[in-house]
């Protein structure tokens, strides 16, 4: 029975695909255009994607719904700026980002952008059990490109290639930091579980 | 203890962040467009992408300049010729390949009694040496009977020599004023003077040194110390009489086969010369009867065509003289003509041969 859940999860994960580049352009050319058709087609393909990597630069539920929320409305009035190179998520990325570094700077944090930016922590979920106990843990424990490659991949579907593309990082470090990230997580959920 | 598989993670985090992720479609289609949405704060990729671009080719640029800056700060400070005015203060003045002054030498102590006070330094040449033959005038080094300079231009090309001697003769006659200057031209070559050649005096140029080492060499029993305290214009009487040509260098580098082989008969009419010589074109001189007027100054090389057909026709008369190496045999035949021309056109100079 444990064996059959570990390989519908797995294959639950596998069967995330993500939508192709030339795709999310045409969305984004369309939103461009005032089509609305288009933009709740960008939404729905990319929510996840844009929502896990808030939480990897917000760690906190709140905030990364916030910096969402602007995200998307930066795509609607800025999508004439996107010039199409291939990499609609980098841009899209870009954009939240600079959401993040806007809300640090106006809550006056200037320290930069890294673990200490937001000082809220992603609080246990009551109601989350153990998946939202892994996900706080992920959180707290991993840093900031660790975060990021493990959510991207993990939550997103983005595969090593896309993601490498996305951050603007070289294949092998998003693969070895990926790599790093998980046994450091799967070794701190297993302390954890000792001390309980 | 509750052991966990790397896929059951991800499967995990799937889950809690899909859990979490908000519907915040309809807040957004409700959203105005325009004014009140925030505006994207950063620069993009295709504008950092831009920025960078632009850097890269100021960076470029930069590198470009300070290289140009660098070659051009290396190409001032090269001592590209070596100018020797030798009267009796020997003064050499050492220029880069833009004709500015990079140093003024004083060879001896009436050479530093004629440079005393002048800056000269980055300075054109022409003014350096305005300023130095005036500066000797007032000194009374050069007077009606003290009238003759020797010019010694060394270094750079063959070409360049010969623009740079016809410049400073030109200097030296109109600094001289009224009074009329013999100004003896030799060529130091394309090389720096020898380091290996004895001084003959401690207060010599090597332009002097240079014109005593091939007197000695045409005439072994000449007494170098001697020469060394002889005037510039008995010294280019001597090498007159020895037949010298002063502006063959004679070092055997490739200078000499240039100047045979020159077309436009330039080259030939310096070479024919034994002395080179110019009294400014005022005609008679005080220094007859040393230097043969032979007429064949610079501007007339330069300027007078037909003297230069004069040349060629003379080459004519003698049996293919250019084709072998008598040159010097072809050169004295030529100097016997225009010694006679020049006798015919009642100059008071006395010829060589009559000396």
């Amino acid at each position: 029975m444990f064996a059959l859940l570990l390989a519908v999860e797995a294959e639950s994960v596998r069967n995330r695909t993500t939508v192709p580049p030339d795709q999310c352009e045409a969305w984004i050319a369309g939103v461009a255009k005032g089509d609305a058709a288009a933009f709740d087609a960008l939404y729905r393909a990319t929510d996840r994607t844009v929502y896990a990597y808030a939480l990897s630069l917000t760690r906190n539920r709140e905030d990364a719904q916030d910096v969402m929320m602007e995200t998307y409305l930066s795509i609607r009035t800025g999508a004439h700026l996107y010039r199409p190179q291939g990499k609609p998520l980098a841009w899209i990325f870009t954009i939240a980002r600079n959401h993040v570094r806007m809300r640090a700077r106006t809550a006056g944090r200037e320290t930069p952008l890294g673990d200490a930016l937001f000082a809220r922590e992603e609080p246990a979920a009551a109601d989350g059990g153990e998946d939202a106990l892994v996900l706080r843990e992920a959180l707290h424990i991993l840093s900031e490109e660790e975060r990021q490659v493990v959510l991207l991949h993990a939550v997103s579907g983005l595969r090593h290639r896309e993601t490498a593309a996305a951050l603007g990082l070289p294949l092998a470090t998003v693969l070895s930091k990926y790599s790093r990230a998980l046994r450091k997580l799967k070794n701190h959920l297993e302390r954890l579980g000792e001390g309980d | 203890m509750r052991k966990y598989r790397k896929r059951q993670l991800e499967a995990m985090l799937s889950r809690a962040v899909a859990k979490q992720t908000p519907d915040l479609l309809a807040a957004l289609q409700k959203a105005p467009i325009g004014g009140s949405a925030p505006p994207i704060p950063l620069p993009l990729a295709a504008a950092r992408q831009a920025k960078r671009r632009w850097a890269q080719a100021a960076a470029a640029l930069c590198a470009c300049l300070l290289l140009c800056m660098g070659g051009g700060t290396l190409a001032y400070f090269h001592a590209d010729a070596v100018v020797g005015i030798d009267v009796n203060p020997s003064i050499e003045i050492v220029t880069n390949r833009f004709d500015r002054v990079l140093a003024a030498r004083a060879k001896n102590a009436d050479a530093a009694a004629v440079l005393e006070g002048l800056e000269l330094r980055h300075v054109d040449v022409d003014t350096a040496v305005n300023a130095v033959i005036g500066s000797m005038v007032r000194r009374q080094y050069l007077t009606a009977e003290t009238n003759a300079v020797l010019v010694t231009v060394s270094g750079t090309g063959e070409k360049r020599r010969l623009q740079l001697e016809q410049r400073i003769v030109q200097d030296i006659e109109s600094a001289s004023g009224q009074l009329r200057i013999a100004v003896y031209v030799q060529d130091g070559g394309q090389d720096a003077p020898p380091a290996d050649t004895p001084p003959a005096s401690p207060g010599i140029s090597a332009g002097k040194q240079r014109l005593i080492s091939r007197l000695l060499a045409a005439a072994p029993s000449l007494d170098r110390a001697a020469l060394a305290a002889m005037p510039i214009k008995e010294l280019a009487a001597l090498a007159d009489e020895l037949d010298i040509d002063l502006d063959d260098d004679n070092d055997g580098d490739d200078d000499d086969e240039d100047e045979d082989d020159d077309e436009d008969g330039k080259g030939d009419a310096g070479q024919k010369s034994p002395v080179r010589h110019t009294d400014g074109g005022k005609g008679a001189n005080a220094t007859a009867g040393h230097s043969r007027d032979d007429g064949r100054d610079y501007d007339d090389r330069d300027d007078d065509d037909d003297d230069r057909d004069d040349d060629h026709d003379r080459d004519d008369d003698d049996d293919d003289r250019d084709d072998d190496d008598d040159d010097r045999d072809d050169r004295d035949d030529d100097g016997d003509h225009d010694r006679d021309d020049d006798d015919q056109d009642g100059d008071d100079d006395h010829d060589r041969d009559d000396g």
